[in-house]
């Protein structure tokens, strides 16, 4: 008993941190309904301004922190400016990919300027630690604990007595009526996103000071506990973000206590998950929409609301778009079969990898932009296919065929079990639970260890060897068979994209409360396009098992799941043609870069903010 | 829709002309010539492929390891370079990637330039480019992968570095002899080298002192700064002593906290603790933590001073463990390439070769002799040290 009460207050001090760091979240992402990937990284930038004032200017802390908090504030308003607003009439998802290249840019900059090395953060507040049963609590506890919960009531306060509150209400429910009203749209964003990077800022310092540590990267893993809190509470919600921060520690704590340290975020975010799917606006989450089909979810958004139309509702698929004639497609793969005898190793090693992401793009390109459900699970599936192959032929010797096969049917029923919770939520709701379920994928990898063997990773992995009598073995054959898989998968995709379901994953897409108007079984379709997509993304990581013979968890980690998406996007989103260029023009950008290490990931970033600058609607064009 | 197909079209031609243009090559085969002068690449230097995390979260172990590599080629170089060749490096990033692994194993084994391989931060970044540097009959030698299937079927990868099986017997006899655990809680990292430390030491300990309990063992994701609920667990369960294979920023993040708490457990941070960022992170909690080194920054030996007075005054910092192994790994691999080249054509074959014969190399982090027929080279067990006042101290054979 005692023991489970001191887990119950362990979980109350960790939610405290959780609560503060969604209340950024719920401000940008659910109140004012904007996409700021960069978030994370403006915290993590928060505390590093601290640090510096503190370390090397000798500032005192209160000055250090509203020096960090008024820098961060301004690099929320760059971002606005440079990632956001040059974009508002591309699509909805645009910013996504945006902000994501910023954030990356922040994290690799943090890194050249301050080192990879962790540093210490001061603690001005060390000292007196009250023990309570079998845990204890310190005084910077009790510091976050009226921050936390100041800064809520000063923001509610904010966004229900203050006309910017209104103005930033108003403009995120209807960007073209509140101006027509008179309300500043653009600047009423550009307050979200300065206040909502100060508030991440303000939980940087403070979790600095909380944990004494401060990392170059470690915006992201503080931002996905951020995100989950948010969600949990309903993402539209003050009150919600601080009580979702609560459950969220209080899980984790049982969780660590009681099923094993190890698996502590697998079953905070299996909770996330299952909360989601009862109950999909949250648990403070608003039912109003619930009259209009109650699909809006956990964001908010109105079902209707097309992530390919722009903020105001106009459709941008009209734009030109780069869509060969299948039969073109098939002239240009078949001739890619004939790089063997003009190119070296390397250049196969990279083209190989390129169409062996290509599969796994097609089908992520199926799900995020045909059917409208932006994922971020795509790099765990990929993984599942890759282990279910690397363990059939290794410990089974399997066929090749039988491998591939199996691999991809698994895959896909993954996918659909999976995309349970995400299929009754819409916007950027849908995002954020897949990536719950790629980070659990890839903790299951890490942490399954009988199965997996865990971060040894599956080493020898026979090479494929199928029942028709041949192996591939050599290079050149593992690249010929990468890209006859891949010709399958275009083949299998425009298949089905020209059939009658493509269609209606394209109506659904385009306006939901429509499509269930029309009598179309909404979810049903949704869960179709996600096991499509996990069908392809198995294929694909049975080549890619093959090809390394070697697997391990690093590679289907939230940085692969990013790069897809960005292939994705950066191609064109829903557009087949455009998956393949844009695995092409990722996979080899990156390679081709090698000339300067340290800003290499910089240079990828300015090259697709630039790419989106000119092409909102990306290189090949949305479909 | 003409215009988007020419621009996508002229991207990707562009893209394949510059992969193109920049793997090319001089192809330079082995000639028969018997003396090293009259070889045919003679005047050209030797190069050597080197990839190491430079970015990313694996940065840590990467940056400082490419440091102490670049200021050992300076010093090579300077005294005339190998057989008379200067010395080259081609240092690449592979962010702690798997899959930047191998292309980057395809990238220097494509290039006939290339004499041979020095790299990987983790096991699994050597694990994915070891069976392309294997394929193309080129050395890959690596100064931090203790996976055991590593060197497995290979006569072409070698390690500086020792399995975790074989320092499992010293480990264990250390935990259970001089710090006298009777009851010990594991916190293992979820890499493959904490991983297997645990397992290896666990089973040392059962075979040899079954008096000695292990009464927890848990796994603790990487970024894991909470160790609230970990601390009331082990509260639970008693043990008098916690065995931390962390790195050091989780490390640092419990100790604090088990000072906090007011538990007395003795904490012992196994291999990877020895190094700065632990004593500048974790302060004062610091103190009275035991670690294992294989590289001891007061060394007051030669060769090590020398080293690491060099290192502080061309980085302006401590050298730490990543930059010894490193340092090791790339002058067992000179010292290979020196006796490849001598009285014969230097060959990727003949580097491989030499580690047949190659002579025992007492480097900054021990002695390097491989035991004959593998990769591997034989056992040499890491000191002990104990912080005191945020310094590290060696501690005696008798200590504590």
């Amino acid at each position: 008993m005692v023991e489970f009460l001191s887990q119950l207050l362990n979980g109350l001090a960790v939610g405290n941190i959780y609560a503060l760091i969604a209340l950024g979240f719920t401000l940008v992402f659910g109140v004012a309904r904007l996409i700021n990937f960069a978030q994370g990284s403006l915290f993590m930038l928060g505390a590093y301004f601290a640090f510096t004032a503190i370390t090397f200017l000798h500032l005192p802390l209160a000055l250090a922190a509203v020096l960090a908090v008024l820098g961060a504030a301004v690099l929320g308003i760059v971002v606005e400016r440079v990632g956001v607003r040059p974009l508002e009439k591309g699509p909805m998802i645009a910013p996504f990919l945006s902000t994501l290249a910023i954030a990356i840019i922040f994290d690799e900059l943090a890194r050249v300027v301050w080192g990879a090395d962790p540093r210490p953060f001061p603690d001005p507040f060390a000292g007196p630690v009250l023990h309570i049963g079998n845990s204890f609590v310190t005084l910077i506890d009790f510091v976050v604990l009226v921050v936390a919960t100041g800064t809520m009531a000063v923001l509610s306060l904010f966004l229900s007595r203050t006309w910017p509150g209104r103005a930033m209400r108003a403009a995120a429910q209807d960007p073209d009526a509140a101006q027509q009203v008179g309300v500043d749209v653009g600047r009423s964003r550009q307050i979200a996103f300065g206040l909502a990077s100060a508030l991440g800022a303000i939980a940087g310092v403070l979790v600095g000071m909380y944990y004494t540590i401060i990392f170059p990267t470690m915006g992201l893993p503080y931002a996905l506990k951020g995100f989950s809190a948010a969600l949990l509470g309903g993402l539209a919600s003050m009150p919600g973000a601080i009580v979702g921060g609560y459950l969220l520690g209080i899980f984790e704590s049982l969780a660590s206590g009681y099923v094993g340290q190890g698996l502590r975020d697998v079953v905070a975010y299996l909770f996330v998950l299952l909360v989601l799917t009862v109950r999909p606006e949250g648990l403070l989450g608003s039912t109003q929409l619930h009259a209009l089909g109650g699909v809006g979810g956990a964001s908010g958004t109105l079902p209707g609301t097309s992530l390919l139309s722009t903020p105001s509702g106009a459709s941008i698929t009209s734009t030109t778009r780069l869509k060969p004639r299948p039969l073109v497609l098939f002239v240009v793969l078949a001739l890619a079969l004939l790089l063997p005898s003009v190119a070296n190793a390397y250049v196969l090693q990279v083209a190989m990898l390129a169409a062996v992401y290509a599969i796994v793009a097609i089908g992520l390109t199926i799900v995020s932009g045909t059917a409208g459900q932006i994922s971020l699970a795509h790099a765990g599936l990929f993984g599942i296919g890759a282990y279910t192959t690397a363990i059939l032929a290794k410990s089974h010797g399997w066929s090749a065929e039988g491998a591939i096969v199996t691999a991809a049917g698994f895959t896909a029923l993954v996918a659909v079990v999976a995309a349970i919770p995400s299929v009754r939520l819409s916007g950027h709701a849908v995002a954020l639970t897949s990536l719950a379920i790629g980070v659990i994928a890839y903790l299951t990898f890490l942490s399954w260890i009988e199965v997996t063997r865990g971060p040894f990773g599956i080493t020898g992995i026979p090479p494929a060897k199928f029942a028709a009598g041949f192996s591939i073995v050599s290079l050149e054959a593992k690249y010929r068979m990468a890209i006859v898989l891949l010709m399958f998968a275009v083949w299998f995709a425009t298949r089905v994209l020209a059939s009658p379901v493509g269609r209606v994953w394209r109506a659904i897409r385009e306006d939901r409360l429509a499509a269930e108007a029309a009598g179309i079984p909404v979810r049903r379709y949704l869960l179709m396009a996600h096991g499509t997509g996990g069908l392809l993304a198995g294929v694909a990581g049975s080549a890619f098992a093959y090809q390394s013979s070697f697997v391990s968890p690093e590679s289907f980690s939230l940085n692969t799941a990013i790069l897809l998406l960005t292939i994705v996007i950066l191609g064109g989103i829903g557009n087949i043609t455009g998956a393949l260029i844009g695995s092409a023009a990722m996979i080899g950008v990156f390679e081709a870069l090698r000339l300067s290490i340290d800003y290499r990931v910089v240079l990828v970033s300015v090259l697709l903010l630039l790419a989106l600058r000119f092409r909102p609607q990306g290189l090949a064009g949305a479909e | 829709m003409h215009s988007a197909l020419r621009t996508a079209g002229v991207l990707l031609a562009g893209l394949l002309v510059f992969m193109a243009c920049s793997s090319g090559a001089p192809a330079a085969g082995p000639g028969p010539a018997a003396t090293s002068a009259s070889c045919p690449d003679a005047n050209s230097p030797i190069r050597v492929g080197i990839f190491q995390a430079l970015t990313g979260a694996n940065a840590f172990i990467g940056a400082p390891a490419t440091d102490a590599i670049k200021m050992r080629l300076d010093e090579v170089n300077a005294a005339g370079g190998i057989s008379g060749r200067k010395v080259e490096l081609d240092v690449q990033d592979e962010r702690g990637d798997p899959k930047e692994g191998a292309n980057l194993a395809q990238r220097f084994t494509s290039d006939s330039s290339i004499i041979a391989g020095l790299g990987g931060s983790t096991s699994t970044v050597v694990l994915a480019a070891a069976p392309i540097f294997t394929g193309a009959k080129t050395v890959l030698v690596c100064a931090t992968c203790s996976h055991p299937d590593v060197t497995k079927n290979s006569t072409y990868i070698y390690r500086t570095v020792n399995q975790q099986a074989q320092l499992a017997g010293p480990y264990a006899q250390f935990l259970a002899e001089r710090l006298k655990a009777k009851r010990i809680a594991f916190l293992v990292a979820a890499d493959e080298f904490s991983r297997s430390n645990a397992e290896q030491t666990a089973a040392a300990l059962k075979a040899k002192y079954p008096s000695v309990q292990i009464v927890l063992n848990e796994s603790v994701t990487t970024d894991t700064r909470d160790f609230r609920p970990l601390i009331t667990k082990l509260q639970s369960v008693n043990p008098d002593m916690v065995y931390m294979i962390l790195f050091p920023a989780e490390g640092a993040a419990f100790v604090k906290q088990v000072r906090q708490s007011g538990q007395n457990w003795i904490l012992d941070g196994g291999p990877n603790f020895n190094t700065p960022v632990f004593l500048e992170l974790a302060g004062e909690a610091g103190n009275g933590v035991y670690a294992r080194s294989f590289f001891d920054p007061t060394d007051q030996s030669a060769k090590a001073k020398a080293f690491i007075a060099k290192y502080q005054a061309r980085y302006s910092k401590t050298p730490d463990q990543w930059s010894a192994f490193a340092d090791d790994a790339f002058m067992v691999l000179v010292s290979a390439i020196k006796s490849a080249s001598t009285g014969k054509c230097l060959t990727r074959q003949g580097v491989a070769d030499a580690f047949a014969t190659l002579p025992a190399y007492d480097g900054l982090t021990g002695v390097k002799k491989y035991i004959p027929g593998t990769g591997d080279i034989e056992a040499a067990a890491p000191s002990a040290l104990v912080v005191e006042k945020g310094k590290y101290r060696v501690l005696g054979p008798n200590e504590p």
